[in-house]
């Protein structure tokens, strides 16, 4: 018992701490990093196009039309594939994309003037999949 | 004789480590490492999940530890060679355990946890299952109980689990090469943690590397400058709730079984590797070594063909 209560409160004075002290996000994203983290979290996929959104997040296109989503988790990213069962809204320069995974979340991103052009591809790449 | 609970003992130190390392990384910048809040707290939480979860289910592996000792083959008694034959057999069966772990995805649903955050840092150490005596990963340590006192047995295996704590950091590059070759060290276990290719299943030692070098699961860590460490797994999850992390692989399982043609599919779902499928539709790690030139593992050959691969992933 004594054991939970020292965890419980290293874990508030840990998590506290790690708040302060680590409390700006990571750097944008860059066209380059957001290929090579999309190649790499889905095997047999090579990216060539990519739209880093304004506040996080981006979109991987490779030749094939496909669409790598790079969720902002936290200061990482994970990767899905725009696949069967996703879905895209537009919401002005903001894509809206979700995925079938409910617990995976939802990609925001703002696309600027880019994002009509990158709301057609998403369609097209989600029913291509489908 | 009664032991200490090493574990217990040791949580005091956890908890100072960190705020050292937290702030070491502060200083140094992000070659020495990175904290991330949410990511710190999903870890600890996790691992004040698994100390719950050892009180509520613990009495199933100290009650098979009992009955096992029953049948003793040999009474190697307390004499300081029984406590190094100890460790060393403990360290083997955490090999043993380990290996199966990331090779059975029975086994994988419960061990993902571990590897789910996609950060490199001692809390990540603590971000351990729920599941793991559920899920009976302890039996590959009952063979113990045939020669050893359990209390010897118990008191090994929590040494192993404190030693694990220090190599989960990027603070300390690497040791001196001697060490290197005899124990698990954080420049071996950062790899063991990667998704890059040449890393998935690799390095599965617990206190001492040399079962790696000797079963041929052995992968030194490659020049960051080269090619950097990715963490995590990979099909990361983008989730910081903890019951999700807890029982995600879980609940893959499930619908995998649910969706399975066939009885045998159904099996295969639960006792081959992480990635296997039915249809082929996902990627195993050796098809996802093949696909980046590296070879099959040398332990993985046996292997049906057509690579299975996919969604639920193995990590490192
Ligand atoms: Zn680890
Ligand atoms: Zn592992």
């Amino acid at each position: 018992m004594l054991l939970q209560l020292v965890s419980v409160g290293g874990i508030a004075l840990i998590v506290a701490l790690v708040w302060l002290v680590f409390r700006e996000g990571s750097p944008p994203l860059d066209r380059r990093e957001a290929i090579a983290r999309a190649d790499h979290d889905l095997p047999g996929f090579s990216g060539e196009e990519a739209l880093c959104g304004m506040s996080g997040g981006a979109l991987v296109a490779d030749a094939g039309g496909r669409i790598a989503l790079l969720k902002p988790h936290g200061d990482h990213l994970s990767v899905r594939l725009a696949g069967p069962g996703a879905a895209v809204v537009r919401d002005g320069s903001v894509l809206i994309v979700r995925t079938p995974e409910r617990m995976f979340g939802t990609l925001r991103l703002d696309a600027g003037d880019r994002a009509g052009d990158w709301e057609a591809k998403l369609r097209k790449a989600i029913d291509g999949a489908a | 004789m009664e032991l200490p609970d090493p574990v217990e003992i040791a949580v005091p130190f956890f908890i100072g480590a960190m705020v050292l390392e937290l702030l070491w990384v502060r200083l140094k910048g992000r070659s020495a490492g990175h904290y991330e809040w949410r990511d710190t707290a999903t870890s600890l939480l996790m691992g004040f999940g698994s100390t719950v979860a050892g009180l509520l289910t613990g009495g199933m592996f100290v009650a098979a530890a009992i009955v096992i000792s029953d049948y003793r083959i040999a009474e190697a008694g307390w004499a300081w060679w029984a406590w190094l034959l100890c460790f060393l057999a403990d360290d083997l069966s955490y090999y043993a355990f380990h290996r199966t772990a990331h090779r059975v995805r029975w086994f994988w649903a419960s061990h993902v946890i571990h590897h789910s955050s996609q950060h490199y840092n001692l809390s990540t150490a603590l971000r351990q299952t729920w599941t793991g005596t559920v899920s009976l990963s302890f039996v590959f340590s009952l063979p113990l109980f045939l020669v050893f006192e359990p209390a010897m047995v118990f008191f090994c295996s929590g040494v192993n689990l404190v030693y694990q704590f220090w190599i989960h950091t990027e603070s300390a590059k690497k040791m001196p090469a001697w060490f290197e070759a005899v124990f698990n060290t954080p420049s071996h276990h950062r790899v063991h943690h990667a998704t890059n290719p040449r890393c998935l299943d690799r390095n599965y030692a617990g206190m001492l590397i040399i079962w790696d070098r000797l079963f041929g699961t052995f992968e030194p860590e490659p020049d960051p400058a080269e090619e950097p460490l990715r963490y995590g797994i990979v099909r990361n999850l983008g989730s910081f709730n903890p019951l999700w992390v807890a029982v995600h692989e879980w609940v893959g399982i499930a619908k995998d079984l649910w969706a399975a043609p066939t009885w045998r599919a159904r099996w295969n779902y639960v006792a081959r590797e992480p990635g296997w499928s039915h249809d082929g539709s996902r990627l195993t790690s050796e098809a996802i070594r093949r696909q980046a030139g590296l070879g099959d593992p040398p332990a993985a050959t046996g292997r049906a063909p057509g690579a299975p691969a996919g969604p639920h992933r193995p990590a490192a």
